[in-house]
């Protein structure tokens, strides 16, 4: 009796995100409707997750109908022990019977370190996101946290220049809005330029989960600092308060309290101007050093004085 | 057979209602509402075979306590691990056909009996969590069945738990930042966490229950359930009873108090005796390393 040899399944899709808290991707397969995920390191079972996440881009890309895609989580309450086998992504069908594996998309043939480097129990579990620089050009910030973590006991993620010592930067800032997706609000961090060491000055910069710089933060990828001299970069302005000596403090705390409100709202307003501007300006500033862009000699004016005066904006 | 790691405790579900309601768990579902609930259930065992069963523990045992000193108030230590390597009955009872079923269909996975303990007084042992001797990854896979060998009265320092307890935060030496030399520099390292377990019973109103069985009632308790023993005001009194710890297959199996972080040392794996094979469950950490 000859057994008749199985052909390989044909499918379309792989993994295209890798972090040491979630695994995404989509897979489709015209053979049978394939409806599991499994992250597996040798013959144990480390996540699952169903194949059912909506993939409008794929659908478009293929012509096809359905929720392709998965996202995958990987905990962070696994003991700290080392899986020494390769880990593996398998989609599977329902009944079993079709099993393939997929592999990252942008370089299939880096899935398994990949994979390895978000399963080493020393950032196993971690979400995170990196902004880049805030938009005053000053600060570089973002979050990031450990599934399972308890308050009080934040994560360090690494700011990382080549060359150069990483920068350990505590996951402990104050950050809106976590809380309403499920995260813990104390997950923010930021370091100001001016505190970062002068040689790092123009060096790319970018954000990991490790101190060996293997596995980045998503977000904003690797940022450009400024050339100039970081320790002169000033520190971001403190918003105002009408305590803090303004001309116009002693109105402003007198006046009812949605007047006040409203004065805060123009006041973030015209910090958040400033920011736009300063980041404009170092933008351009980085061009004209790298001499990617001849600028206009005579920028027109812009528009912001003109918008100050239509919101009643000073200073 | 690889490890499952990525699925939880059928009663840890937070839909486990509606599996209660759809009868998965037979003639278990006011157990499994009560586990999921409040931490702990409870059984009635008592039967002519189960009085039996007692009767020869305590005959078996009682040579091997100093009743006398204790009783006299000296300092013995009057627990026995273990036990049913000498003694049938108490592996017996640790294999009881019905908490077996019981534990099967609460947690979903295949139980079994890692640990004895015989105790003929109460053990006075301040209120803790047993996810701090024992645990599994993933979470929850373990379980105390405690076991009246005798009708308990309220001065022998009876069995004193925390319902809804089990929903603290699981502990250990690498959640709470200790190092391995804090724990070896403390002889007994559940120390370290009593002041975190009294914080806590404060902090969200717990209220403690007593226990007081009659012989062949059972409680089970939750792996984070807090529990220990009164004092006991009389000393004359016995409190025999017999504790059987459970893990569940599939799983790792650690010792969370001396559990660190990576840097410090990593996990600390257990390699489990099955009291029903008398063998060690020690495949389960093939192919896993640890930086001890």
């Amino acid at each position: 009796m000859f057994r008749r040899r199985r052909s390989k399944p044909k499918y379309a899709g792989g993994i295209d995100t890798i972090t040491p808290g979630l695994i995404g991707g989509w897979v489709h397969c015209s053979e049978a409707p394939l409806s599991e995920v499994r992250l597996l390191v040798g013959p144990n079972l480390l996540a699952q997750a169903l194949i059912n996440q909506p993939r409008l881009d794929v659908c478009q890309a293929l012509g096809i109908q359905g929720a392709f895609g998965f996202l995958l989580e990987l905990s962070g309450d696994l003991p700290a022990v080392v899986f020494e086998e390769a880990p593996r992504v398998l989609a599977l069908s329902v009944d079993g019977a079709i099993s393939v594996e997929l592999a990252y998309q942008p370089q299939p043939a880096s899935t398994v370190e990949r994979l390895q480097q978000v399963l080493a129990p020393q950032v196993r579990g971690a979400l995170g996101h990196f902004d880049g620089l805030s938009p005053d050009g000053y600060v570089l910030h973002g979050w990031a946290y450990r599934r399972g973590q308890r308050s009080g006991q934040p994560i360090e993620v690494w700011l990382q220049a080549a060359d150069q010592p990483p920068v350990a930067l505590r996951c402990d800032r104050y950050r809106p809005g976590m809380a309403a997706q499920g995260y813990p609000e104390q997950c923010g961090f930021e370091i100001e330029l001016q505190q970062l060491p002068p040689a790092w000055a123009g060096l790319e910069v970018q954000v990991f989960f490790d101190a060996a710089g293997q596995s980045p933060l998503p977000g904003a990828g690797a940022v450009s600092l400024p050339e100039a001299d970081l320790g002169v970069i000033p520190s971001p302005a403190p918003l105002m308060h009408p305590a803090s000596g303004s001309p116009y403090a002693a109105q402003v705390a007198n006046a009812p309290g949605e007047l006040q409100q409203n004065w805060q709202a123009l006041e973030q307003f015209r910090q958040f101007l400033d920011g736009m501007e300063a980041e404009i300006g170092r933008a351009e500033d980085l061009q004209q050093r790298r001499g990617r862009l001849a600028l206009e000699a005579n920028r027109p004016l812009r528009k912001r004085d003109r918008l100050r005066r239509l919101l009643g904006v000073r200073g | 057979m690889g490890l499952d790691l990525a699925s939880r405790p059928l009663i840890d579900l937070p839909d486990v209602s509606v599996h209660v309601a759809a009868g998965a768990f037979g003639p278990f579902g006011q157990q499994a509402q009560q586990m999921a609930e409040q931490g702990f259930c409870l059984l009635d065992l008592a039967d002519d075979s189960f009085r039996e069963r007692a009767s020869l523990i305590r005959a078996s045992l009682e040579p091997h306590f100093d009743l006398d000193g204790w009783r006299k108030g000296a300092a013995v230590d009057l627990r026995l691990q273990d036990g049913w390597i000498q003694c049938a009955s108490v592996r017996e009872l640790a294999l009881h056909t019905v908490v077996l079923e019981l534990l099967r269909l609460l947690y979903g996975r295949e139980p079994f009996c890692f640990q004895t303990l015989n105790f003929p007084v109460g053990s006075q042992q301040h209120f803790h969590s047993d996810a701090v001797h024992f645990h599994s990854y993933p979470y929850g896979f373990m379980c105390g069945v405690w076991m009246a060998l005798e009708t308990i009265e309220a001065d022998a320092g009876p069995l004193v738990y925390y319902p809804g307890s089990h929903r603290l935060p699981y502990r250990s030496a690498e959640t709470e930042g200790f190092r391995p030399e804090n724990l070896a520099a403390e002889r007994h390292p559940q120390r370290l966490f009593e002041p975190i377990w009294q914080r806590e019973v404060q902090q969200y109103g717990l209220k403690p229950k007593t226990y007081l069985p009659r012989q062949g009632e059972v409680l089970i308790w939750h792996a984070n359930l807090l529990h220990g023993g009164l004092p006991v005001k009389n000393r004359k009194r016995t409190r025999w009873s017999q504790v059987n710890h459970f893990f569940f297959a599939d799983c790792l199996y650690t010792t969370p108090m001396h559990s660190f972080e990576f840097s410090a040392g990593g996990a600390c794996l257990r390699q489990p005796h099955d009291v029903a094979t008398g063998v060690p469950r020690g495949d389960s950490v093939q192919g896993i390393m640890v930086p001890h």
